[in-house]
C-alpha cells in the first residue's frame, strides 16, 4: 500500500465514524427549536414585539444557527439532519399547551410578573415569594402551580412520544428548562443551576 | 425522630412571659412575708409640692430580684402605719426590662391589711388583689399580643393581635383562669408562607393550675384564615369550637390533647406531643366528618384541587384513625357511612361507599371490607359488589374470589395482589376475565357508533411504574365472533392530566357482517383481520396509530359487499353515490376478491392506503365475478376526525 493511500484510507475511515454519530444523533437543535416554538407561543400573549432587527444578532438561537452551519462537519452531515422532523402538533400536545397558554395569560403570567412565581431549573414552574397574596390566593396559587407542572411533565413526555422516542423525554425537558429560562422576561425570577434565584436582567429579543 | 417547630403554644407563652404574671408576682412577693427577703438603698423622700417618694436600689425575694424600685404617690400622705395613695405610680427593672404602673394602695399596718388596684399606664392591664384573699384579678383590654412575644421571636415570630380578658389568679395555689370568656381580635402569626393564621378573632377560656402543671382551654374562632401547607381555613365559614388540655408529661415534655369541633362538619381529636423548643408530634388523631358535602366544600376540596382532583363532590361520612411512631405513620383506620364522591372530570364516582379500611405498617392488620351500590373507575361502570381485601405494610392483597358486574357482564378476579405499593415501581399480580359484556352497553356509554357482540376474554398481569399501568403479557378478548389480542397494553395518568392508553392490537376472524351491522355501514360479508399498532388514545380520542385491516377468505364464508357499503367506502373519497346513480343500482350486493385499507395516524392526519399502493392511488375493494366492482382511492392523506366523521356519521342515504 503506497504511502499516498494511507491518510485517504484514514479519511475514510474517519468519514464512515463520523457517519456513524449521526445514526445516533439526538437532535438537540431541531429538539430545542421545537421547545422555543411551544415556550414562545405559551407565553406569547400580550408580548410586544421587538422592534430592532438588528438585535437578532445577539439572539441565543442565531448564535447557535451560525455556530451550527459554521462547523465544517456540520455540512457533511446537515442533510441527515434535514430529515428530523420533531412533532409538536399532536392532539395531547395541542391540548396540554392550550391549557398551558389558558392559565398563562389567565393568572400564570401575572404572578411571574410579580416574581411570585418563577421558572426553576427542572422545567417546572414554582412559588418564589408568595408573601404579597392572601391566604386564600396562596392556595389558589399552589393549584395552578400543581396544574402547570403537570401539564409540563405530561408534555415532555408526550413530545418525546409523539416523535417515537421515548428515551428522549429528559433531553427534551432539558431543552424546554433553557427555552423557559432563555425567554422569560426581564424581571422575571428563575433558579440558576446552583439553584439560586435570581432575576432575568435582560428578555430575550426574539420574543 | 423528627421534631418540627410548633405555632400552637401561645397559652405556654402567655403562662411564661404574660406581662400581667409580673403584677402578680409582685402580689406574691408582698404576701410572702415568712420568706426570706432582702432590700438595699431603701429611700423614703417626702416633699410637699411633689408627694411621697419612696426608693429601692435592689429587693430579693422568692428567688426574684427586682431593681430600681422606685414608688411615687403625688399627695403627701404619711407611709407609716396607715398609707393610702391614689394615681400612685411604681417604676422597676426585672431582669433589666423596665415596668411602669400606675396604682392605688392602701396599706395598714396596724390590722395588717392591704389593698392594691395596679394598672399599666396605658390602662391596658390592671389587677386587683388585697390581704383578705389569695386572689388577683387581672384585667387586660386591647392588650397587643405583640408585646407579649417581643424577644421570642427565635421561636414564635410574628405574631400580632388583641386580647381583652378578665383573669383570676389564685396566689396561694397557684391558678389562673379566665373569669368570663377573653376575645381575641386580629390574631396573626406568620411561621412560613405555608403556614399562617391570618386575623383571627373569637373567645377563648382557660384555667391554668401552676402546682399540677395542668392547662384547659377552650377556643371559638369565627373570624379569620388559616394556611396550613396544602390546608386553608375561612373561619368565617367554618368556625371551631376548640377544647384542649396541656399536662406537663414528665420533665420536659408537654402532652396536649385536643378535640376540634366544626358543628356542622367534623369533629377532629388529637393528641400533641410538645418538647421544650416546642418542637411536636402526633401520635393519634381521629377525624369523624360527618357531614362529608359541608368538609368537602371548606376544607378538602382545596386540597384534592392541588392533587388534581378539584371540583369534587361528596356527600355522606367517614371517620379515620391515624397512629404515627416517631413521626411515622404505622396504622390508620377509615370507617365510610354512605359516602359519596364523583369528580366527573377524572370520570369516578362512588355511591353508597360502606366498610371499613385498616392498614398497618407494623404488623398484618385487620382485613378490610368495602362495599358499594355503584362504582365508577375511569369511566367504567360497576355495579353494586363488595371487597373484600387485606392492605399490610405495602402490599395489597383481594381476598378471595371477586365478580364485579360491569354492564350485563362481569370482571371475575380470582387473584390479585399489589406489592411495594409505595415504591415508583408497583408490581401486581392478577388473575382475571371478562365475563361476556354486551359491545353495545359499552359503545353506548363511550358515546360511540353502538356495536353489536359482545366482549370477554382474559386479563393479564400489571405493573405500575411511575404513572404508567403495564398489562404483562396480551389481553385476549372475544369481539365480533372472532378473536383480538391486545399487547403492550399501558394506561398512563389514568387518573391525570391527558390520561393515555397505548397499545397494540391484532384481530383476526372479525365476523363483517356483524360489524358492518354495527356501524349501519351497508352489509359486508366475511372475515376480518387486521394489526393495529402503536395505539395510543389520549383524553379518551385516538392519538395515533399504525392500522392494517385486510378481508381473510374463508371456507364457507361468503365475500359479499352491499350497494350501501360501496356507496360508503366511496364517500370516504369524497364521492357520493358511486354506485346507486348507475345502472348497477340494480344489484343488492357484489361478490369481491379482496378488501384491505390502512391508516397510519400521525399529527392528526390519516395517511391512507390498501391494495396495490402506487403513488397516490390504492385499491380498497378488489372485486371479484361479474359484474367485478373496484374501488380505487387517489387521497392518501386525509383528517383523522373527517376520516372518522366520514366512516361514522355520514348520511349515506343522501
Amino acid at each position: 500500500m503506497s504511502v499516498k493511500i494511507k491518510p485517504l484510507l484514514l479519511t475514510s475511515f474517519l468519514f464512515v465514524a463520523a457517519c456513524v454519530t449521526i445514526n445516533v444523533y439526538f437532535p438537540a437543535a431541531e429538539v430545542e427549536s421545537a421547545a422555543e416554538k411551544i415556550v414562545k407561543d405559551v407565553l406569547s400573549s400580550e408580548e410586544t414585539p421587538s422592534t430592532d432587527d438588528q438585535s437578532n444578532i445577539n439572539e441565543a438561537s442565531m448564535i447557535r444557527t451560525i455556530v451550527h452551519y459554521g462547523n465544517p462537519l456540520n455540512w457533511l452531515i446537515s442533510s441527515a439532519q434535514a430529515q428530523v422532523d420533531i412533532t409538536i402538533s399532536s392532539p395531547a400536545i395541542s391540548a396540554l399547551t392550550d391549557k398551558m397558554k389558558q392559565r398563562y395569560s389567565s393568572s400564570l403570567k401575572t404572578h411571574l410578573e410579580n416574581n411570585v412565581v418563577g421558572f426553576n431549573n427542572k422545567g417546572f414552574v414554582e412559588i418564589v415569594d408568595a408573601g404579597q397574596l392572601g391566604l386564600k390566593e396562596r392556595q389558589d396559587l399552589k393549584k395552578t402551580v400543581a396544574d402547570e407542572n403537570r401539564d409540563r411533565e405530561a408534555l415532555y413526555r408526550e413530545m418525546a412520544i409523539a416523535n417515537n422516542h421515548p428515551e428522549w423525554e429528559d433531553k427534551i425537558t432539558e431543552a424546554f428548562i433553557k427555552q423557559w429560562i432563555e425567554q422569560a422576561q426581564k424581571g422575571w425570577s428563575y433558579q440558576d443551576s446552583n439553584d439560586q434565584w435570581v432575576t432575568k436582567l435582560e428578555s430575550n429579543n426574539n420574543q | 425522630m423528627s421534631y418540627k417547630n410548633n405555632t400552637n403554644h401561645l397559652f405556654l407563652q402567655v403562662l411564661r412571659w404574660g406581662c400581667w404574671l409580673l403584677l402578680i408576682l409582685l402580689v406574691s412577693i408582698v404576701r410572702a412575708q415568712t420568706q426570706p427577703w432582702k432590700i438595699s438603698g431603701f429611700n423614703i423622700l417626702a416633699q410637699k409640692q411633689d408627694g411621697v417618694a419612696i426608693t429601692i436600689d435592689q429587693f430579693s425575694a422568692a428567688g426574684y430580684n427586682l431593681q430600681h424600685i422606685k414608688y411615687r404617690c403625688p399627695k403627701n400622705i404619711q407611709i407609716y402605719p396607715i398609707h393610702r395613695c391614689d394615681n400612685a405610680q411604681l417604676s422597676l427593672k426585672l431582669n433589666n426590662q423596665p415596668y411602669e404602673v400606675m396604682l392605688n394602695t392602701l396599706f395598714d399596718a396596724n390590722s395588717r391589711f392591704w389593698e392594691l388596684e395596679l394598672s399599666s399606664l396605658n390602662q391596658e392591664i390592671s389587677l386587683k388583689a388585697n390581704a383578705a384573699s389569695n386572689a388577683v384579678k387581672v384585667m387586660l383590654q386591647s392588650i397587643e399580643l405583640n408585646d407579649f412575644f417581643s424577644g421570642n421571636e427565635g421561636v414564635l415570630k410574628d405574631i400580632n393581635g388583641l386580647i381583652t380578658a378578665n383573669l383570676l389568679a389564685n396566689i396561694s395555689d397557684l391558678t389562673v383562669q379566665t373569669e368570663d370568656p377573653l376575645s381575641f381580635n386580629q390574631f396573626s402569626y406568620e411561621y412560613s408562607e405555608d403556614v399562617v393564621f391570618f386575623e383571627l378573632g373569637g373567645q377563648a377560656s382557660f384555667q391554668f393550675d401552676g402546682l399540677q402543671q395542668q392547662l384547659t382551654v377552650e377556643i371559638e374562632i369565627s373570624k379569620g384564615e388559616m394556611l396550613f401547607e396544602s390546608l386553608y381555613a375561612d373561619f368565617s365559614q367554618f368556625p371551631l369550637a376548640i377544647q384542649l388540655t396541656v399536662e406537663l408529661n414528665g420533665d420536659f415534655d408537654y402532652d396536649i390533647k385536643a378535640q376540634i369541633t366544626n358543628q356542622q362538619s367534623m369533629i377532629l381529636d388529637i393528641h400533641i406531643i410538645v418538647d421544650q423548643q416546642f418542637n411536636w408530634l402526633i401520635p393519634e388523631t381521629k377525624l369523624d366528618v360527618k357531614d362529608t358535602h359541608h368538609f368537602n366544600q371548606q376544607i378538602l376540596n382545596s386540597i384534592l384541587g392541588i392533587y388534581g382532583f378539584g371540583n369534587t363532590e361528596m356527600s355522606g361520612g367517614f371517620k379515620a384513625r391515624l397512629l404515627t411512631d416517631d413521626g411515622k405513620l404505622t396504622f390508620f383506620q377509615i370507617d365510610f357511612n354512605d359516602y359519596y364522591v364523583l369528580n366527573q372530570k377524572r370520570k369516578i364516582q362512588v355511591d353508597a361507599l360502606q366498610g371499613q379500611v385498616f392498614w398497618s405498617f407494623k404488623q398484618p392488620s385487620q382485613d378490610s371490607i368495602l362495599n358499594w351500590q355503584a362504582l365508577l373507575l375511569a369511566g367504567m361502570p360497576i355495579k353494586a359488589a363488595q371487597a373484600d381485601f387485606n392492605l399490610s405494610k405495602d402490599v395489597f392483597k383481594l381476598l378471595g374470589e371477586h365478580v364485579f358486574p360491569v354492564f350485563d357482564g362481569a370482571i371475575k378476579i380470582t387473584e390479585f395482589s399489589a406489592d411495594k405499593l409505595f415504591a415508583d415501581s408497583i408490581g401486581m399480580s392478577l388473575e382475571a376475565k371478562i365475563e361476556p359484556i354486551s359491545l353495545k352497553l359499552i359503545t353506548e356509554k363511550l358515546a360511540w357508533p353502538e356495536m353489536a357482540g359482545t366482549i370477554s376474554g382474559a386479563i393479564p398481569g400489571m405493573v405500575k411504574k411511575d404513572s404508567v399501568i403495564e398489562f404483562l403479557g396480551a389481553l385476549q378478548l372475544q369481539v365480533f365472533d372472532g378473536q383480538m389480542r391486545v399487547e403492550n397494553l399501558s394506561l398512563e395518568r389514568l387518573f391525570g392530566v391527558a390520561p393515555v392508553i397505548a397499545a397494540d392490537v391484532t384481530f383476526e376472524g372479525f365476523d363483517l357482517a356483524l360489524l358492518t351491522e354495527t356501524f349501519g355501514f351497508g352489509q359486508i360479508t366475511g372475515k376480518l383481520s387486521g394489526i393495529i399498532n402503536d395505539l395510543r388514545i389520549t383524553n379518551w380520542k385516538t392519538d395515533r396509530l399504525d392500522a392494517h385491516v385486510f378481508t381473510v377468505k374463508t371456507k364457507g364464508v361468503k365475500q359479499t359487499i352491499s350497494q350501501r357499503a360501496i356507496d360508503n367506502i366511496s364517500s370516504l373519497g369524497g364521492i357520493k353515490g358511486a354506485i346507486s346513480k348507475t345502472f348497477l343500482r340494480f344489484f343488492d350486493d357484489f361478490r369481491y376478491n379482496r378488501i384491505e385499507l390502512s391508516c397510519k395516524l400521525h399529527n392528526s392526519v390519516c395517511e391512507i392506503g390498501g391494495l396495490k399502493n402506487q403513488d397516490n392511488q390504492f385499491v380498497i375493494v378488489e372485486g371479484g365475478g361479474i359484474p367485478k366492482i373496484n374501488i380505487v382511492g387517489f387521497v392518501r392523506t386525509i383528517n383523522w376526525s373527517e376520516f372518522i366523521s366520514r366512516l361514522l356519521n355520514a348520511n349515506y342515504d343522501n
